[in-house]
């Protein structure tokens, strides 16, 4: 067969680019642009874009003031506030703005008599310690605070020794200690994210990546795994030396009440069979302790997702588009975190509100 | 090496500059070689005295098939040749089977990358030379060569030494049209394999690991789903290998021909995998006596020829069951044509017969699948009464969609265009595209051809 002639192939290069710009506008999550925020002195979201998910979940999220997401109007509301922080999970780009927990929240308090909004700051991959370093500089921004709550749902975030790039880390050696690092976003994405996110060039920015991102190996085989040193088991006493340090610190950054909810991964399907124990229990129980020495409120999720599945069938995580039990939480996970918040806020409803 | 490796894809290059330009078909020869010891050290260094050593074993034996005096003498060093590679190939795939099988047993071996299909496609070459069909070859690089043939090392299309040693004795540099028409075919591949097959397999996985959890909806959806993967990593695969064989100025045999198109299990065999199922035939069914002595001995021949076919996917019980379903299948359907005769079907017989050897065909993917016979029941029993948890990926229902329009367009007689054959303007544009989809649609993480495993 005589190859197609040379106009052919140009035309069919034309075409073929506009084919992945429309499939990467349609079924690629949208890159999100960001830019630094003065009043905080980092790169956020930047206001007014819309993100799509496609991924994991079917939804639309739109970056407001600062950068947060699901913000009514796009603008923080001036009352009382109720910060939920987290990573992925409180940032939910799976979910719609309306079903994100702090809009649940704000939406049950209002119901419940409640002068309360909730607000979430939740950014892919940071963890408590990046919180640790950021009540402060979001203090002015989001005051007045009635209750801080940091939405954790990998529980080795407290632990020491756990490598986290470009994020707060919790050192062991010599002394205990913490590191901040920022670097988070990549200079090609602070350069070229907005051109990608206003031209909807999802999926040549994709090709470009996976390029940048190529792993050769020419070496004969067999190719042999990295092995990921694990961090080193501590001695239950220093453990718990280590977790005073770490909530100590934490606690002296904002004056405000504190809350951890755990959010453990529970129920989950294993070998056909549903499973309801946490599988980091031994980690969290220690975090709850240290949390109960060091005025921190500890509130475990594990109960209410047990009892979501038990009576309705149904799992906190999971889409239509990912397994049930895994990955993110949907609109149901939002619903529990908030709802069990706002159980909380309603038993210390006094303290709380008095200050 | 995966064929969507970007060192594959240097390899495939750095071979076609060099086979463009060499001089003559022995350095070709040479060439090829050595980009197949290098696509198979890749894979594992170690395992390269057992293809090299292989390989001039069935030099050696052939070379005394064509000096031996006697019919007992070459009929002894022929069934010493067969032995010496069934041998080899039964120990590295069935001997864990049977050091597992002892009690605090933690043996295991590694099956060197495409074994079968090597042993398979040497057999061709000592049976050829045996039946005087082939000469045997003086020169041990031409059997290296056949051995070392790097596009279908690792998972066929099984190629016949009679196929493919007299194209290589010729073999030309590559033209532009050999490299557009390897291109097409590899593309295509590409894309089934990448974005449809790949994706299909994450939500089998966790349907056949959560069997009977799932309720009746979703188990058969996963079943659905696990017909149309290892039909889209299978052909797609074969896709490729035939293409790159087509750059490189090859051609070799082809593996499918639309086998959910089929109408009853024998023409399903005749689609399907279609370089086993003619080894099949030729290697272990004929020889069996094929259809000559008797409708029993033939339908035991049937079912023997399957059952090998079963276990030679694998050692496990799954396998065996697998394929003695296939071969029931098989007999049922010949005694129903003897019973009622060859003839042409209407439209509604047609779609009949179409879904009952689907649903047939699908039906035996289940043990296929399964990592084992209780793993096959739970599944078998949740397509009826399964558990409470409900999920279908949306993305099923697009591959069968898909599936179904290529099907679809193949009865309408438009297989030529869905193929991009002949002078289209638009197929370098679908071509290209499906390219950029599978970089971009790739399902993350290392996902090798189901295939290569056998």
């Amino acid at each position: 067969m005589s190859p197609p002639p040379l106009r052919h192939w140009l035309l069919g290069l034309v075409l073929s680019l506009a084919v992945v710009w429309a499939a990467g506008a349609l079924f690629l999550d949208t890159v999100q642009p960001v830019a630094r925020d003065p009043a905080v002195g980092r790169f956020m979201p930047e206001p007014g874009t819309v993100m799509r998910q496609r991924s994991e979940g079917w939804a639309r999220t739109t970056a407001g003031e600062h950068g947060l997401r699901s913000l009514p109007g796009g603008r923080l509301p001036p009352g009382p506030k109720v910060v939920f922080w987290g990573d992925s999970y409180v940032e939910a780009l799976q979910v719609d703005d309306a079903g994100h927990m702090d809009q649940v929240f704000t939406r049950l308090a209002r119901r419940a008599g409640l002068d309360l909004a909730g607000v979430g700051l939740g950014v892919s991959g940071d963890g408590v310690l990046d919180d640790l370093f950021r009540l402060r500089p979001y203090a002015s921004v989001f005051a007045p605070v009635v209750l801080h709550v940091f939405v954790v749902a990998e529980i080795d975030e407290f632990l020491p020794d756990v490598p986290h790039p470009g994020h707060g880390e919790f050192r062991s050696a010599p002394e205990p200690h913490l590191v901040f690092d920022t670097a988070v976003y990549g200079t090609s994405h602070l350069r070229f994210g907005h051109l990608v996110r206003s031209l909807e060039l999802a999926g040549p920015y994709r090709i470009l990546r996976k390029a940048l991102a190529l792993d050769l190996r020419l070496a004969p085989g067999p190719a042999r795994p990295e092995a990921q040193p694990a961090p080193a088991a501590q001695e239950p006493e220093r453990q718990a030396r280590l977790l005073d340090f770490l909530l100590t610190t934490l606690r002296s950054q904002a004056p405000e009440p504190l809350l951890v909810a755990h959010i453990p991964y529970l129920p989950r399907l294993r070998g056909g069979v549903v499973h309801d124990e946490d599988p980091d229990a031994p980690a969290a129980a220690a975090v709850r302790a240290a949390c109960q020495r060091n005025g921190v409120d500890f509130l475990d999720l594990g109960p209410e997702f047990r009892s979501f599945r038990q009576v309705t069938g149904r799992f906190p995580r999971g889409f239509l588009n990912s397994p049930p039990g895994q990955g993110h939480l949907n609109q149901d996970g939002h619903r529990l975190v908030a709802e069990a918040v706002l159980r909380y806020v309603r038993e210390r409803r006094d303290a709380l509100l008095a200050r | 090496m995966p064929f969507w490796r970007v060192e594959f894809l240097l390899l495939l290059a750095a071979s076609l500059l060099a086979l463009r330009l060499s001089r003559g078909p022995a350095s070709r020869r040479v060439l090829l070689i050595l980009a197949g010891l290098y696509f198979y050290a890749w894979w594992d260094l170690r395992f390269l005295p057992l293809l090299i050593g292989a390989a001039l074993l069935d030099w050696a034996v052939a070379l005394g098939l064509a000096r031996a005096g006697g019919p007992g003498q070459r009929r002894a060093l022929f069934l010493a040749g067969l032995a010496c590679r069934l041998g080899l190939l039964a120990f590295f795939k069935y001997a864990d089977f049977f050091l597992a099988a002892a009690p605090g047993s933690s043996a295991w071996l590694i099956l060197p990358l495409g074994l079968s299909f090597q042993t398979f496609s040497a057999i061709t070459y000592l049976a050829g030379v045996y039946a005087g069909r082939l000469a045997a070859r003086a020169n041990p690089l031409d059997v290296l060569c056949l051995a070392t043939f790097f596009p279908t090392l690792a998972a066929g299309p099984i190629v016949r030494a009679e196929e493919l040693l007299p194209q290589l004795d010729v073999l030309a540099a590559p033209t532009a049209g050999d490299l557009y028409d390897g291109f097409r075919r590899f593309a295509m591949g590409l894309f089934k394999k990448l974005v449809i097959a790949d994706r299909l397999g994450l939500y089998v996985a966790e349907i056949y690991g959560n069997a009977g959890a799932y309720d009746a909806a979703s188990t058969w959806a996963a079943a659905l789903a696990y017909a149309l993967q290892i039909y889209l990593d299978f052909s797609g695969y074969s896709d490729m290998a035939v293409g790159v064989g087509r750059m490189l100025g090859l051609r070799l045999p082809e593996n499918f021909d639309f086998p959910y198109a089929a109408r009853n299990p024998a023409e399903f065999w005749r689609r399907w995998h279609m370089s086993l199922s003619a080894w099949i035939r030729d290697y272990v069914y004929i020889p069996l006596g094929g259809s000559r002595q008797g409708r029993a001995r033939t339908l035991a021949n049937i079912l023997l020829a399957m059952l090998l076919c079963g276990v030679w996917h694998g050692s496990g019980w799954t396998f065996v069951l697998w394929g003695g379903l296939h071969g029931l299948g098989l007999c049922l359907h010949r005694l129903w044509r003897e019973r009622s005769g060859r003839h042409e079907h209407s439209t509604l017989s047609g779609l009949l017969s179409w879904a009952g050897c689907t649903l047939f065909a699908g039906l035996c993917w289940i043990p296929f699948r399964a990592e084992d016979l209780p793993q096959a029941r739970r599944i078998i029993a949740a397509l009826f009464q399964g558990g409470p948890t409900h999920w279908v990926h949306p993305f099923v229902w697009a591959a069968l969609g898909l599936t179904l329009a290529a099907h679809l367009l193949r009865a309408l007689g438009r297989e030529d265009a869905l193929m991009l054959r002949g002078k289209r303007w638009y197929a370098p544009a679908a071509l290209l595209s499906l390219v950029w989809l599978a970089v971009i649609f790739a399902a993350e993480g290392f996902t090798p051809f189901l295939y290569a495993q056998f």
